[in-house]
């Protein structure tokens, strides 16, 4: 791995491996431990805090994060009875449309007990509680056996975990052959580009969301690799993320009243950390990519998948 | 609507604001500062805030100071008189007929 690149990222090497989980445990989850009235008020109606997928600029954040969710249903192929991981699973958007619209059992896990309380509410709401299961842990305390998971999502999560290197081991000892690993996250480009030493960077990366560690790609599917993953389909939705970013902007705008009631001061750091994100984006001095591996033989066989 | 709009009070609301990013005193803070390296030096994050902050104040949306598309707001004053033109739009569309 490269060195680290932001002053977040030195200062967690500078931590133990243990005192690094307690960190990303409080820091971390502070974000999301505002109130859900707040978010519901800025994300679309599953509460989907990562990019969408737009057929057009034009079109609206619910369909954009309506095709999102059914391309990761897509790709994460669950049959009946298969169980599935969501780390980092936030208020249960893809949780609960993958409990929804496959029959597998799926279990979420997040570091918030308010997201924790949300998607179990919607999981009894939606009449898919038998097949629903909430944790509130990190993902380096997973006990699970090994090869007991046929799929484990990462969406606008992994971003939030330090110790990459452990937790690829991990998944690839949880998983079955033939299991499935979907990421959606945010990249760094390999070459350089913009200030990492910003303090806008400080800002969005630590004094908003609490930590974020950005790889490089290759950095991460390297690392994925060496732990014995086949990294099988990429996909750049950088232009999607900054779609997805000015929906979310004009409605913490729309809504800021209502916010600043709810939390003072809160409505600020959404608008400031959008803004700085959807800038980064846009420029592409940060990266949005999706990313499908599996461990052993793939079950679907990507090279005949449509494009469009 | 604030009874604040006048030019001369959102140039004073400009200048305190960015003052205040800066921790500078307000006198330093000059109507035809440029907001770049060859004048205030704002950095992208304190003109984020300050963005946010002066959107957050007029209640009125302003295009990102550090984009393209904000080429044109360069200065203090250049601010100034976006927001105040931001607000007559804003006045005018909510006016009854």
């Amino acid at each position: 791995m490269n060195a680290p690149r932001t002053r977040a990222e030195r200062e967690a090497f500078a931590r133990s491996a243990v005192q690094q989980v307690e960190h990303e445990r409080v820091q971390v989850a502070a974000h999301y431990e505002h109130d859900p009235a707040i978010f519901s008020m800025v994300l679309d109606r599953r509460l989907a805090y990562a990019t969408g997928v737009f057929q057009d600029p034009a079109e609206d954040l619910e369909s954009a994060q309506e095709r999102k969710f059914a391309r990761i249903k897509e790709k994460l192929a669950i049959a009946p009875g298969e169980r599935m991981l969501d780390v980092g699973c936030g208020w249960g958007s893809n949780l609960l449309y993958l409990a929804q619209h496959t029959e597998g059992c799926v279990h979420g896990i997040t570091l918030s007990e308010k997201q924790r309380e949300v998607a179990l509410a919607r999981a009894h709401e939606w009449g898919v509680a038998s097949r629903v299961r909430v944790d509130v842990q990190h993902v380096e305390d997973l006990d699970f056996a090994p090869e007991s998971l046929d799929a484990v999502l990462f969406s606008g999560s992994i971003v939030h975990m330090h110790n990459r290197e452990a937790i690829h081991r991990q998944m690839v000892r949880l998983l079955r052959p033939g299991g499935r690993m979907l990421i959606s996250d945010c990249y760094y480009p390999e070459q350089a580009r913009g200030n990492r030493e910003s303090t806008a960077t400080q800002y969005i990366f630590v004094e908003a969301l609490g930590y974020c560690r950005l790889l490089a790609l290759s950095e991460e599917l390297t690392v994925m690799e060496r732990a014995g993953l086949d990294v099988i389909h990429v996909e750049d939705l950088t232009g999607h993320y900054v779609l997805t970013l000015e929906r979310w902007i004009d409605n913490v705008r729309r809504n800021r009243q209502q916010i600043e009631a709810l939390a003072p001061g809160f409505s600020r750091v959404l608008q400031s950390y959008m803004t700085i994100a959807r800038l980064s984006f846009a420029r592409r001095t940060a990266l949005e990519y999706m990313i499908l591996a599996t461990k052993g033989r793939p079950k679907t066989d990507v090279g005949l998948w449509r494009i469009p | 609507m604030h009874s604040d709009t006048t030019l001369e009070a959102i140039n004073l609301t400009v200048c305190r604001l960015i003052a205040e990013s800066l921790q500078r005193p307000i006198e330093e803070v000059r109507l035809d500062a440029s907001l770049d390296d060859s004048g205030l030096a704002l950095d992208s994050l304190s003109l984020v805030t300050l963005n946010v902050a002066l959107e957050e104040r007029y209640d009125i949306t302003l295009p990102d100071f550090i984009s393209e598309e904000a080429r044109t707001v360069r200065s203090v004053r250049a601010i100034a008189e976006l927001i105040a033109s931001r607000i007559a739009e804003s006045t005018k569309e909510g006016a009854p007929v």
